[in-house]
């Protein structure tokens, strides 16, 4: 797939703010693509992706650059922490009422089915690897257009599903790997004070296979709405 | 009629007699044919041996049934047992030379 | 085959995202892993893309099997014992959990074996039956379950022989022991191999009598009609040009990967003749 032409034409389309990111796990070094370098500064997963989007940085991440424990853990790079898996630590920082409301919504967090050695960050229009995942950060309005967009071929409905945590990571990138469905996500208190994700900005994660009819759906909405 | 053959019998008869008795344990009341007819030959034979004549030829007749009752009762073993084999071998190994000497006992 | 977790969406939304499951994918069996109760609205779906649709409703969570393909063969025939057991292993380790399996073969003995033996290696049996003149096991790749090392009551009794007619006193004891067991209560399963199939080929265990005990056929069929299961050792049958046919009443031919069943339940003492 032709991404420099794909992110270009969405840029025109939909004039986004940075770009498109690619997002890859892979399972062990062997496995890195040529040309990726380990991401200087330790940060979290959801900081290594507005980066990609605003910065164009790229590289790969392995548990040691992982700042976010709980980010990597549902990806499968390294465990997730005690606290984050028994919910415990949402219990104190106030997310919830009673422990079980806490554990309850981090046994339903998406998490990844396979281990992994490192996730992998690019802008998509540069990215020299086969993504698993492209995450836009959006407007509502740009994300309501890739919604529309990707029913126009098949119709149907769209169901995103979020809890408020864990958010650029579980619900953008390791639910999107994990069921080959878009996913749309309205970030965490970690990715919105951390990443910078803007008050005004939602987050999808997209199955980079989906791509090429979103973008021809877009075409056919701007030809005949203006 | 060489009279030598007999002595050569009746040592074999002997020995599988002791052999007999070791495998009549391990396979059990089939054998009590064979060992019936092997006392039998067992004593025509001492007998051909002390009066010749007819009785040498009776004693020929009784060592080949001898041989032969020795293969029938164990066919079925033999034929599907190949593990346990060794235990009787050498009682049937012995029974095998009686017909010929018993043969060449009365040519 | 695609495997989905997706605990904690609530229908509707969960026939939602299961459509946009099968839409987005050339799959043609998904399993789909819901909270309790999320599994409303997927028959529709189901239907809908011409997939069948089974449920599964556990403690904890509903999995939710749409299936389209039809189940993946794996015809035995001619292979001889262990090769049937050794290939569907093989394929075993290959499938993801939740992924079937079909097993067929004109021999039904390897078919049973492969039966007993699925459960210990990690495969459940969903199914087994005859089918245009083969006969044929369901299995399905199941998650496989530690197995704890705490003590088991061992209520079963294996009695393994090897020495077959030509040790009279052994083939007796085989019986007798397994007799006794059954009267105790115990589960008997007797197995024999190498020399020991010789005593289930018909009319060779009426040839062995002690004056002490019934002819050893008699005390045989006794045992099986006590409720013994009895194997006979394939490999040991072929060397002696036994079949199936040949046998007595009661006795089955079997492969290695039984035996290796049965030695590696704990629940079973293991007495050799």
């Amino acid at each position: 797939m032709n991404y420099e032409k794909i992110v270009k034409e969405l840029d025109e389309l939909l004039k986004l703010k940075g770009s498109p990111v690619a997002v890859k796990l892979i399972k062990n070094a062997d496995e890195l693509p040529a040309g990726y370098s380990k991401m200087p500064e330790k940060k979290r997963h959801c900081e290594f992706v507005q980066n990609a989007r605003l910065k164009g940085d790229e590289g790969y991440a392995t548990s040691k650059e992982h700042l976010c424990k709980g980010g990597a853990g549902v990806m499968g790079i390294g465990t997730l922490p005690e606290s984050v898996a028994n919910g415990s630590m949402y219990h104190k920082l106030g997310n919830f009422k009673t422990a079980e409301g806490a554990l309850e919504t981090v046994n339903d967090i998406p998490k990844s089915s396979k281990e992994h050695y490192a996730s992998i960050y690019s802008p998509l229009e540069s990215a020299k690897f086969e993504p698993d995942v492209v995450v836009l950060v959006l407007t509502p309005k740009q994300a309501l257009r890739i919604t529309q967009a990707s029913l126009h071929l098949k119709g149907g409905r769209v169901s995103s599903d979020y809890s408020g945590l864990q958010s650029v990571c579980a619900d953008a990138v390791v639910a999107v790997k994990e069921r080959g469905v878009a996913n749309m996500t309205l970030g965490c208190n970690g990715s919105r004070k951390n990443a910078g994700i803007a008050d005004g900005e939602v987050i999808m994660g997209i199955p980079p296979e989906n791509l090429e009819e979103i973008v021809d759906a877009l075409r056919t909405f701007k030809e005949k709405w203006g | 009629m060489e009279i030598i053959y007999q002595v050569m019998i009746l040592a074999i008869l002997f020995s599988g007699l002791t052999s007999g008795f070791i495998t009549f344990r391990m396979l059990g009341m089939r054998l009590a044919p064979h060992f019936v007819v092997m006392i039998l030959a067992f004593i025509a034979t001492l007998a051909g041996i002390v009066m010749g004549n007819w009785v040498v030829y009776a004693a020929a007749i009784l060592q080949v049934l001898a041989a032969l009752t020795g293969f029938t009762q164990t066919w079925t073993t033999l034929k599907y047992n190949f593990q346990t084999s060794p235990a009787y071998a050498p009682h049937l190994a012995l029974m095998a030379m009686l017909p010929v000497l018993a043969i060449a006992s009365v040519l | 085959m695609k495997v989905v977790k997706a605990h904690g969406i609530k229908a509707p939304n969960s026939a939602i995202l299961a459509e946009n499951i099968i839409k987005n994918s050339e799959d043609d069996e998904f399993i789909l892993m819901l909270s309790k109760g999320s599994d409303n609205g997927l028959e529709r779906v189901a239907k809908k893309y011409g997939f069948t649709f089974e449920v599964e409703n556990s403690e904890k969570e509903v999995v939710v099997r749409l299936t389209k393909a039809e189940v993946k063969e794996l015809d035995v025939t001619g292979e001889t014992c262990p090769g049937p057991i050794m290939l569907v292993g093989d394929k075993l380790r290959s499938m993801v959990i939740g992924e079937r399996l079909k097993v067929a073969s004109k021999s039904s003995e390897a078919v049973e074996d492969i039966a007993v033996a699925i459960p210990g290696m990690g495969g459940k049996v969903l199914d087994q039956g005859t089918e245009n003149g083969k006969d044929y096991v369901v299995i399905e790749r199941i998650e496989k379950k530690p197995t704890s090392t705490a003590a088991v009551d061992r209520d079963k009794v294996l009695v393994v022989q090897s020495n077959g007619t030509g040790n009279a006193e052994r083939a007796y004891a085989t019986f007798i022991f397994a007799k006794a067991a059954l009267s105790m209560g115990k589960e008997v399963t007797i197995f024999l191999l190498m020399d020991g199939v010789s005593i289930a080929r018909r009319g060779n265990a009426k040839t062995v009598k002690h004056p002490s005990f019934d002819r050893l056929d008699q005390v045989m069929a006794e045992t099986i009609q006590k409720g013994a299961q009895m194997y006979v050792c394939e490999l040991s049958a072929n060397f002696r040009g036994i079949k199936q046919t040949d046998l007595v009443e009661g006795a089955k031919l079997a492969g290695a990967a039984t035996y290796i069943t049965l030695l590696s339940d704990p629940s079973y003492a293991v007495v050799n003749f």
